[in-house]
């Protein structure tokens, strides 16, 4: 509710210094006030709805029994605790947090981390700020640079102290990417679609990158006592 | 007076209707917080079949200085060092869990990298003392004792670096 | 057609011809308590949403059936356990293409929920009056990872006893209770045969009871917050 911006008045005696104004309205009305007006052209859900959901179910049993057909799933030997494979790897989705484990303390990595993902994906609808989603440099563009460059420090050296270079370099080439409309002035294609992006999609843009880069690091290029090989 | 009384007995109606509900609600309260209690009590097994946290090594004449022994079934170092004392630490690595492998029996001095880790890179020396990675500490030591010609590792029994040498 | 049983399975008279009658058909069925009987003709095309919540249901019943199925081979024992996927792959008709069915479905569950999830997230589908069924939509990516993972265990091959090591050895970081929950998850201080039968009923009762009923909830919001229409 703190959207509302509260009416103010003045009163003069000239007219021309300050005109009557009894209420201001924002420029932009939170978009959870503003009426929502469908006048979309609906169909029928039986059949354009269920003939979809139909083919949708047929193609998933297509492509999974396809995939069945050719691809078995491993089995390796009877599990010895005596004896741990060199490198025990997690599932493939786990391999990101495995990554961070080999460079962070485990509290951190594999207690602290997944737990603040977690909350912060629950949070998210909870936060009023930017549901317009501005573009990131849309306001106070030195600030916003600041405060950026700021955040990107702290993470480098973080990662750096932790020789996380898993999280360096991603990390960098999301902070390059968000600088480019602050330099380049062009407003097409692709960099106008970064000026467009505002500041709670380049996070997110930014984890799932990471999430991306690091269960790929972890799944092709680490071996034996979790050191770098390349899959080739 | 009449309405007086009407309000007075309203009051006490709507205590009464407070107190009930902070009875019910606590009483509710209670039994979920028993029914949780209970159930963990009965999640945590009373009779676990491991094995028992003594096993013998030996005889000792058979182990050299500098050398050690690995006991597969129990996951336990048996090392004697240059000095002829020997001393008991876990192969269990204290980050995750793995099995840390002996990579090099010929390393002499504490500073360099005898034992490693194969799931998250963590590197000890040959007392067990992390070098570098992530586990938050050495290895675990157990206390070792002499029994005619047998050491007998207790695996139950955690002791500081002091205390783990037997010396013979 | 027009047989007193179908009439009494079916309440809409074939043909269908009219828009009455394709509206009767969501209006007179199960279909209305997840379905409008008319829809925004944006919101059920593929580039809108990319069917991926769709898709991911609908791995999901794939691993419920195959799953089940399973369960008819499996016996959760040290070394049964090993030896029954030994069997499946030997011995059972078919048995491999069915793990393989299993195995390969909850992988890509995995993969088309998280894409569901970014997809929601950069649409902005999330915003008021969705806020709460995207937090149930969380826990539901949490619950498929939590189904994946003790599913992982299962086969009891070196390749799951040593990710279950990994994964459960991190509980006991947590402060406090860390130690203890550790405890109760392994039913002792490593895996033995009590984790492994804790296990399989997470992941072939617990888990599963507790994701139909969430997932019932999910679609049933999407119809209450105007997710269709």
């Amino acid at each position: 509710m703190n959207n509302i911006i509260e009416n103010k008045t003045e009163v003069s005696t000239e007219p021309l210094k300050v005109p009557r104004r009894i209420a201001i309205f924002p420029k932009e009305t939170p978009v959870k006030f503003q009426k929502e007006i469908i006048e979309e052209k609906l169909v029928q859900s039986f059949p354009n709805l269920i003939i979809r959901e139909v083919i949708c179910f047929q193609l998933v049993v297509i492509v999974v029994t396809f995939i069945s057909l050719f691809v078995d799933a491993p089995l390796e030997e009877l599990a010895n605790p005596m004896n741990t494979p060199n490198p025990a790897k997690a599932p493939w989705y786990f391999l990101g947090l495995q990554e961070l484990l080999h460079s962070f303390p485990p509290l951190v990595a594999g207690v602290l981390i997944p737990i603040l993902v977690v909350i912060a994906l629950i949070i998210i609808p909870y936060f009023d700020i930017n549901i317009k989603r501005y573009g990131l440099w849309a306001k106070d563009r030195t600030r916003t640079l600041i405060y950026l460059s700021f955040s990107f420090t702290i993470v480098s050296i973080i990662s750096i102290l932790y020789k996380a270079y898993g999280i360096f370099f991603p990390s960098l080439i999301i902070y390059l990417m968000m600088l480019v409309p602050f330099f380049v002035p062009h407003r097409k294609g692709i960099i106008g679609w970064f000026y467009k992006m505002s500041l709670s999609e380049w996070i997110v843009g930014w984890f799932i990158f990471m999430a991306v880069v690091l269960t790929i690091i972890g799944t092709f290029f680490r071996g034996p006592g979790w050191g770098w090989v390349l899959p080739w | 007076m009449c309405s007086y009384k009407t309000e007075s007995n309203n009051e006490n109606k709507i205590k009464r209707r407070k107190f009930l509900s902070i009875v019910g609600n606590s009483a509710t309260g209670l039994v979920t917080f028993g029914a949780l209690a209970v159930t963990i009590d009965f999640l945590s097994p009373n009779v676990i079949k491991e094995r028992p946290p003594k096993f013998k090594v030996g005889p000792i004449q058979n182990i050299q200085p500098d050398t050690f022994i690995y006991e597969p079934e129990y996951r336990v170092f048996v090392v004697r060092d240059g000095n002829g004392a020997f001393y008991a630490i876990s192969a269990i690595c204290t980050h995750l869990g793995c099995n840390v492998k002996w990579i090099d029996s010929n390393i002499r001095n504490d500073s360099s990298v005898a034992i490693a880790c194969p799931c998250h890179g963590s590197k000890f020396n040959r007392k067990g003392e992390v070098i570098e990675g992530p586990a938050p500490k050495g290895l675990q030591r157990f206390r070792i004792k002499l029994s005619d010609d047998d050491l007998i590792v207790d695996t139950s029994d955690i002791v500081s670096e002091e205390e783990m040498y037997l010396k013979v | 057609m027009h047989s007193k049983v179908w009439d009494s399975i079916f309440r809409s008279k074939l043909p269908i011809n009219t828009n009455l009658d394709r509206s009767l058909v969501i209006f007179n069925s199960l279909t209305l308590h997840i379905h409008p009987v008319k829809v925004r003709e944006k919101a059920i095309k593929f580039s809108y949403t990319f069917y991926l919540g769709m898709i991911s249901f609908f791995l999901f019943i794939i691993l419920i059936v195959t799953g089940v199925l399973l369960m008819l081979y499996y016996q959760p024992a040290i070394p049964n356990a090993y030896e029954n996927m030994k069997d499946l792959q030997y011995v059972v008709s078919n048995g491999m293409f069915l793990r393989n069915l299993h195995r390969w479905a909850a992988h890509l569950m995995v993969i088309s929920v998280f894409l569901h999830m970014i997809r929601v997230f950069y649409a902005g589908a999330y915003k008021p009056p969705r806020e709460f069924n995207w937090v149930v939509g969380v826990v539901l990516l949490v619950l498929t990872l939590l189904l994946s993972y003790t599913g992982y265990l299962l086969p009891f091959d070196q390749l799951s006893y040593w990710a279950v090591t990994v994964g459960v050895n991190l509980i006991q970081y947590i402060p406090v209770i860390g130690e203890k929950t550790k405890f109760l998850f392994l039913g002792g201080h490593e895996i033995g045969e009590y984790t492994l039968v804790r296990f399989y009923v997470l992941h072939c009762v617990i888990l599963p009871l507790v994701m139909v009923l969430l997932i019932a909830f999910h679609f049933w919001r999407i119809r209450k917050d105007g997710g269709l229409h």
